[in-house]
């Protein structure tokens, strides 16, 4: 069965899984930074650069032959916002040596820390045309947001909640930064966070977890890190609900809603809110989607989402854009109807029920474990998933109502089509 | 009830049938929390033309009529059956695709009073004009959502441009104009047609006990007598592509294209399909694979970026390679990628590219196992195309040399593809 090793000293963390479930084993490597405009570009940039060879590995076709040789395994590079954070990931899924007869697991380790520590290690600095190159893939990545309509809503819904803060920034940064990246800047940066930053490294499979610590330590070794904290907290003053409307080429309409949840997530307070959460928007029977799409048949999906590094709630939805007023009192009438306590026995069993399922399944993915303890550990909280469904279960009704009343409706969102004179449409 | 052991995966199934055609297998996942289940139609987009299996009559029925019944069958005389499945707390959901309708749960707790409910509201349609119309907004609203969908809306371009006739082409959940002609009595005619035993399987995957499985479907099936095969009507398809470039404007920021090429169809028996397909599989990664000199070209000229991507769709009426990504030239992209291939055509391949490319496709599909949800939903596509999906990991060991080498020469033909575009919007 599973059993965990963790290590953890001077902001360097360790942390080991045992399980032999699986066809293939995972090992990450994330490091953390504050969000700050100008530095999330070059962080989101230096990862991609990696990834284009050192000395060790001469190019990207060395590191895909490498990546092919042990069976396909697939690195990843991951670069996300938690509140204030910015985090850097490199994550490596390999086979499991049972079904290949080959040992993967230290030739991986190895391999994950010549792609991060190559160019130092390797005495080779950047290339100045692959930073052009790189530089021009993030620039589309960055561009290309608006592709996925519902995600780029409730994107632009926070950054006009949180304008002038660290939390409105994207985590893959700006297109007006690449312009000023020099490659010194570049590597002055990456230097600064694969040494001094607060660095996670977690390994999870089919060995010793003992060993597999010693390996690992024995490789990326434990130097003294910067401790950096998030700040949950909203911290900027509520001057009433904001109504923004932008228009793009678009056939449906997108609704996203900010709430300040003023919930102190690292507190109990927040389990509470998760409750809401799953009667409001999440759970299948919530209440968005009894009475927003099955009822009133007025959309496809409707649902709400917590960012705990935030405090935030986002309600999104997509419509007809002539059923704005109808859609969003709609989903305004649901948060009134849990204020004053309107909510049903079947609504607050699903929300129990569907955490169970959700926290549960966890268990049963590599990626979603690691991820999770990776979450714990910014909280500062070290629980399991089970652990958290047990506070789940013991939130009461009048502690869900007691969290909605404490909601405040910081910014609606409407993103909709091109007005009625542009292309003679009627609405 | 039969059990086969795979020492090669470590995978354990049982399989059980009944004497009205139905099938059922457990893919026993020890130590998992949670448990799926998934009960499968073999009846999805493309099925709107068909004989009638009792009548005898050609029966033809507006496009999105498998879709619209996945929709409906969640609907219940007093409410939807999410009401029974969130007291057990399972999360249920279905999808549609072109072959195969799926509707499913997955559970960490209460698995076999989930299963009642997953057996009991499929096997119970109830459908009124009133329901009828009022789901017609909610697709209508999932239609326009793909339509904003670049990604969608790139890859049905390219089935349309490939396709000159048959269904494939149609977006499965069909169009706002035909979704407006279905009725209760279309419902209720597919429903009783492809909703048969005969033409569904059961597919429980995680910690469970195979017997108590087989024992509550036994138990729950309420039809009893057997129903002949349904003959489904495809249009004779030509081999030549319905249109070489298609092109559409979309609020993007870059190009997204998928360059396809259409596949010879070919009635051939089961494992000879399957092997054309691991073959094909093989094939694509030693010509386009990541590790490649020509993928190498592309991504330093700029003209790719790490979305690139390619895959092939192998079915026996239909059967396309497909390969796309983001890209500022994609015109460019596809004469580079139509020289490769006429290149590599010329030169032949190499046994260590071979070799290679191998280890890499047995990896990603050893992958799938780690996944219950993944694994059902493959064994499910697999088991409609006659194959097991265990069988499928195994025989990519045996792929040759040779096979990918006559592939080579009989697929990946110029004038066989066509590229769809979509792009920004000024």
């Amino acid at each position: 069965m599973r059993k965990v090793q963790r290590i953890n000293s001077n902001n360097n963390f360790y942390m080991a899984f045992y399980d032999d479930r699986f066809k293939t084993n995972r090992v990450a490597v994330a490091f953390i930074d504050r969000l700050e405009k100008g530095k999330n570009t070059l962080n989101a940039l230096f990862p991609m650069v990696l990834i284009r060879g050192n000395n060790k590995y001469k190019n990207m076709k060395e590191i895909n032959r490498f990546l092919d040789s042990m069976y396909g395994a697939s690195l990843s590079i991951d670069v996300d916002k938690k509140g204030d954070l910015q985090i850097i990931t490199f994550g490596l899924s390999f086979l499991n040596d049972r079904f290949v007869g080959e040992k993967l697991f230290e030739k991986c380790l190895q391999f994950l820390h010549d792609i991060i520590y190559g160019p130092i290690k390797y005495g080779g600095g950047f290339e100045e045309d692959e930073i052009e190159q790189e530089k021009n893939n993030l620039k589309q990545e960055i561009e290309s947001r608006i592709n996925d309509k519902v995600q780029y809503a409730i994107d632009r819904c926070i950054e006009i909640m949180f304008e002038g803060q660290s939390y409105a920034l994207y985590e893959k940064g700006s297109v007006e930064d690449l312009a000023h990246i020099t490659k010194e800047k570049l590597y002055s940066q990456y230097k600064e966070v694969v040494e001094k930053k607060p660095m996670y490294v977690m390994i999870y499979g089919d060995y010793n977890e003992e060993y597999a610590i010693s390996r690992a330590l024995e490789i990326f070794g434990q130097k003294e890190r910067e401790d950096i904290r998030n700040d949950f907290a909203i911290n900027i003053p509520f001057n009433g609900t904001k109504y923004i409307t932008e228009e793009l080429e678009v056939n449906q309409g997108k609704i996203s809603i900010g709430i300040r949840t003023n919930v102190d997530t690292t507190t109990s307070d927040y389990y509470r809110l998760l409750m809401l959460n799953g009667i409001l928007g999440a759970s299948p029977k919530s209440k968005l989607f009894e009475n927003v799409r099955e009822k009133a048949s007025l959309c496809y999906y409707a649902f709400s989402r917590i960012d705990r590094f935030k405090s935030v709630m986002v309600i999104s939805s997509g419509i007809e854009v002539e059923n704005y007023e109808k859609a969003l009192n709609l989903i305004l009438q649901q948060i009134e109807d849990i204020k004053s306590g309107s909510i049903t026995d079947i609504e607050y069993e699903s929300a129990i029920n569907y955490y169970k399922t959700a926290l549960m399944a966890i268990y049963d993915s590599p990626k979603d474990l690691l991820g999770f303890y990776f979450n714990q550990a910014l909280v500062g909280e070290l629980v399991e998933p089970k652990d958290i469904f047990e506070k789940i279960k013991s939130v009461k009704i009048s502690d869900v109502i007691e969290i909605a009343n404490r909601f405040e409706l910081d910014t609606v969102y409407f993103l909709r089509n091109r007005g009625a004179n542009n292309n003679g449409e009627n609405i | 009830m039969e059990r086969i052991y795979d020492d090669v995966l470590h995978e354990e199934i049982y399989i059980n049938s009944y004497p009205n055609g139905l099938k059922a297998f457990v893919i026993k996942k020890k130590n998992f929390s949670k448990a799926f289940a998934g009960y499968a139609t073999k009846y999805g987009s493309v099925d709107s033309k068909f004989i009638h299996p009792r009548t005898n009559e050609v029966v033809e029925v507006p496009d999105g009529i498998a879709h619209f019944l996945e929709h409906k069958l969640f609907e219940e005389q007093d409410g939807n059956v999410f009401d029974r499945f969130a007291k057990f707390g399972a999360m249920a959901n279905a999808f549609t695709s072109f072959k195969e309708t799926v509707y499913y749960f997955i559970s960490t707790q209460n698995f076999y009073e989930n299963f009642e409910i997953l057996l009991d509201f499929v096997q119970n349609p109830f459908f009124t004009d009133q329901n009828v119309e009022k789901e017609k907004g909610i697709i209508a609203q999932e239609i326009r959502m793909y339509q904003d969908n670049p990604n969608w809306k790139v890859y049905f371009n390219l089935l349309n441009a490939l396709y000159v006739r048959h269904p494939v082409k149609i977006d499965i959940a069909g169009t706002l104009e035909s979704i407006q002609k279905i009725t209760k009595d279309d419902l209720y005619l597919c429903y009783n047609t492809f909703y048969h035993p005969s033409n569904m399987i059961i597919v429980v995957c995680g910690d469970v006990d195979p017997q108590k499985v087989f024992e509550v479907i036994e138990r729950m099936t309420k039809t009893k007598e057997y129903q002949r095969l349904i003959e489904r009507i495809y249009p004779e398809e030509p081999d030549r592509v319905n249109q070489k470039r298609v092109e559409e404007k979309l609020a993007i920021s870059t190009p997204i294209f998928y360059i396809g090429f259409k596949d010879v169809v070919n009635d051939l028996p089961p494992y000879d399909m399957m092997m054309k397909d691991i073959h094909t599989q093989i094939l694509a990664e030693m010509l386009f694979g990541k590790s490649t000199d020509f993928y190498e070209q592309l991504y330093n000229e700029g003209l790719i970026n790490q979305n690139f991507g390619f895959e092939y769709s192998c079915e026996p009426e239909y059967s396309f390679f497909m390969i796309g990504g983001e890209s500022k030239d994609p015109d460019r992209v596809y004469e580079r990628i139509l020289e490769h291939i006429e290149e590599v055509k010329n030169r032949g391949i190499y046994k260590q590219e071979f070799e290679r490319a191998k280890k890499v496709v047995l990896g990603s599909h050893l992958r799938k196992f780690d996944n219950p949800e993944r694994l059902s939903v493959e064994f499910i596509y697999s088991y409609f195309k006659g194959v097991n999906i265990f069988e499928y990991v195994k025989e990519i060991n045996s792929a040759s040399f040779e096979g990918c080498q006559s592939r080579l020469k009989d697929f990946f033909d110029k004038d066989k593809s066509c590229i769809s575009i979509v792009s920004p919007v000024k």
